[in-house]
């Protein structure tokens, strides 16, 4: 599977499938500059949902109203530039007041054994982290709270 | 130029529902002050749903119809017989694929100063993301300096 088929796949998912569980994705950029990188993929959500009067009320009475977003970045499966990435990331949630973020990392081959450790030691409390390898479909996350939930949602391949 | 400007069904419901509601309730508050009763029957029920469909259709065409043309310069939108809104893709940066809800998705231009504006892709029976990307090309093309958007940043 090509990186873009999977980016598509993940942006309907979030935008249309299995996102709603999580966040309201609701607006999706493309090739999105953001410090000295372009993410390929920069989709942004509201925690409260939407619906007709009666889910709107429920929702404004219930849930807080906060932003998430996902981060798809491709261009790096060395992860050579990880921690830039994640400074970004960090600072774009605070500079914005996003409370959390994804952060999926596609590559059409497997991941080294480095990046892999990079990722599975990585204590990013605010932003979850997954590798896919798009030949193999294996995913690779962080051990965080926000890690071990993305993967159900980021996890489409068909 | 090329023009599409399709039935846009979810817009025409609209504008059905909203005329259904107020003739429903017009005739009601009307035969409350007339007979003091409220008559209910297929003959009243149909002849709500024929008045509600012409002037919903009347309605749709004035005010919630989307007309769309593009080329490689720029592009025109007109919503029902109001002003045409003419822009040039020059005068974008910025391209997002916005979901407002139920399936429907717009495709939301911002221009640098954060203004924006949205083309009802899923009302004109585009594919979504599949015209997205034409924008981002188009907007790319025509940027001031091609391809120093990012100048500065990685490729």
């Amino acid at each position: 599977m090509k990186v873009k088929d999977y980016l598509l796949k993940l942006e309907d998912n979030l935008m249309l499938g299995g996102g709603k569980w999580v966040a309201d994705f609701n607006e999706s950029f493309w090739d999105y500059p953001m410090g000295d990188l372009v993410f390929d993929m920069f989709v942004t959500a509201t925690v409260r949902a939407k619906g007709f009067f009666l889910s709107r009320v429920a929702a404004w009475l219930t849930t807080p109203n906060y932003y998430v977003a996902c981060f798809a970045y491709s261009k790096d499966p060395e992860l050579k530039r990880f921690h830039e990435v994640l400074t970004t990331i960090s600072k774009f949630l605070k500079e914005e007041e996003f409370a959390w973020a994804w952060l999926v990392i596609p590559h059409e081959g497997s991941f080294s054994r480095k990046a892999r450790a990079m990722v599975e030691h990585s204590d990013s409390k605010e932003i979850g982290i997954a590798l896919v390898d798009l030949d193999s479909l294996e995913m690779i996350n962080a051990a965080s709270y926000w890690s071990r939930r993305m993967t159900r949602f980021i996890k489409c391949f068909k | 130029m090329r023009t599409i400007a399709p039935l846009q069904v979810m817009n025409l419901g609209k504008s059905f529902v909203i005329f259904f509601l107020v003739t429903s309730l017009a005739w009601i508050a009307a035969n409350y002050v007339i007979l003091r009763d409220f008559p209910i029957g297929w003959p009243i029920f149909i002849g709500n749903v024929l008045i509600s469909g012409l002037v919903g259709w009347w309605w749709y065409k004035r005010s919630y119809h989307a007309r769309f043309s593009w080329d490689q310069e720029g592009f025109e939108l007109q919503w029902g017989s109001g002003n045409k809104s003419s822009k040039e893709w020059q005068d974008f940066s910025r391209v997002s694929l916005f979901h407002e809800g139920y399936g429907r998705f717009v495709v939301r231009l911002y221009q640098d100063d954060g203004a924006r504006v949205d083309i009802p892709a899923s009302d004109l029976k585009l594919d979504p993301s599949d015209f997205r990307f034409e924008v981002m090309e188009l907007i790319e093309s025509k940027s001031p300096a091609e391809g120093s958007r990012n100048a500065g940043k990685e490729s």
